[in-house]
């Protein structure tokens, strides 16, 4: 009878693992945590190839539950004027009103 | 804003004493830059205030996403704006034609002490962090004396 060296089974794993059935990926629906950046943070530009294609389904899994249903959204806007000043700025309301209110923000 | 813009919309914006007029800070760099992008680019479309809307009640889900499903996240945005085209805004979205004036009123904005947000002007006068509905009132009642 044949002994086999340690060796010669050790190399018999390894082909044995090489051939198993590769593992089944699946998605996370939890977003990844990221820290909550401090301002001033140096501004990470995407690269300038990379090609966005319109929204999935995925894309719209990727929302909170709880995000606002555009019906929504809307209604706080419906009936007035949206537009954009000579100057590129967006404004909401009448252009003509006698005062303006400018606000300054980020988004975040 | 967000918690006063409402009020400031039925009290002046709707009967036509005011109009209210949104200027992008870049404080967070690519998040702040990619949702104002999204917005502008909604804009083009005029859409511009739903997915202003949009931005500020979803800030958690901005912040908590990384740069690829940053991306994702926007188009996600998109994508509940009735009648927005999807194609234009995604194409919107890469070419990120609307970067370089965002950044250079921000540039502008940040010459003149802008550097924190909100800021309200109103007739030339700055006025810097959150202000309640009824301060915020005040302000605009003798502004528009």
């Amino acid at each position: 009878m044949t002994r086999l060296r340690p060796i010669t089974l050790f190399g018999f794993v390894l082909v044995l693992a090489a051939c198993a059935a590769p593992a089944t990926l699946t998605a996370s629906p939890v977003l990844p945590t990221a820290t909550r950046p401090t301002t001033g943070e140096p501004t990470q530009q995407l690269a300038p190839t990379e090609t966005l294609a319109p929204p999935s389904p995925a894309a719209s899994a990727l929302l909170p539950t709880d995000a606002p249903p555009a019906v929504e959204t809307v209604a706080l806007y419906n009936g007035l004027s949206q537009g954009y000043t000579a100057e590129g700025f967006p404004f909401l309301g009448d252009p003509a009103a006698p005062g303006t209110l400018i606000d300054y923000s980020d988004f975040l | 804003m967000l918690v006063v813009e409402p009020d400031v919309i039925e009290t002046y914006v709707r009967p036509g004493k005011l109009k209210l007029l949104f200027r992008d800070v870049l404080n967070h760099g690519e998040r702040s830059e990619r949702a104002s992008e999204a917005a502008a680019c909604a804009g083009q479309q005029g859409r511009f205030w739903q997915m202003h809307e949009l931005l500020f009640e979803n800030q958690d889900a901005v912040w908590s996403a990384d740069r690829d499903a940053l991306v994702t996240l926007m188009l996600g945005f998109g994508a509940q704006i009735e009648g927005l085209d999807q194609a234009i805004f995604a194409r919107c979205l890469n070419d990120r034609a609307a970067l370089p004036a965002l950044q250079a009123a921000d540039a502008e904005q940040r010459a003149r002490g802008i550097t924190v947000q909100p800021v309200f002007e109103i007739e030339g006068q700055l006025y810097y962090g959150l202000l309640s509905f009824e301060r915020l009132a005040a302000i605009i009642e003798e502004a528009l004396k």
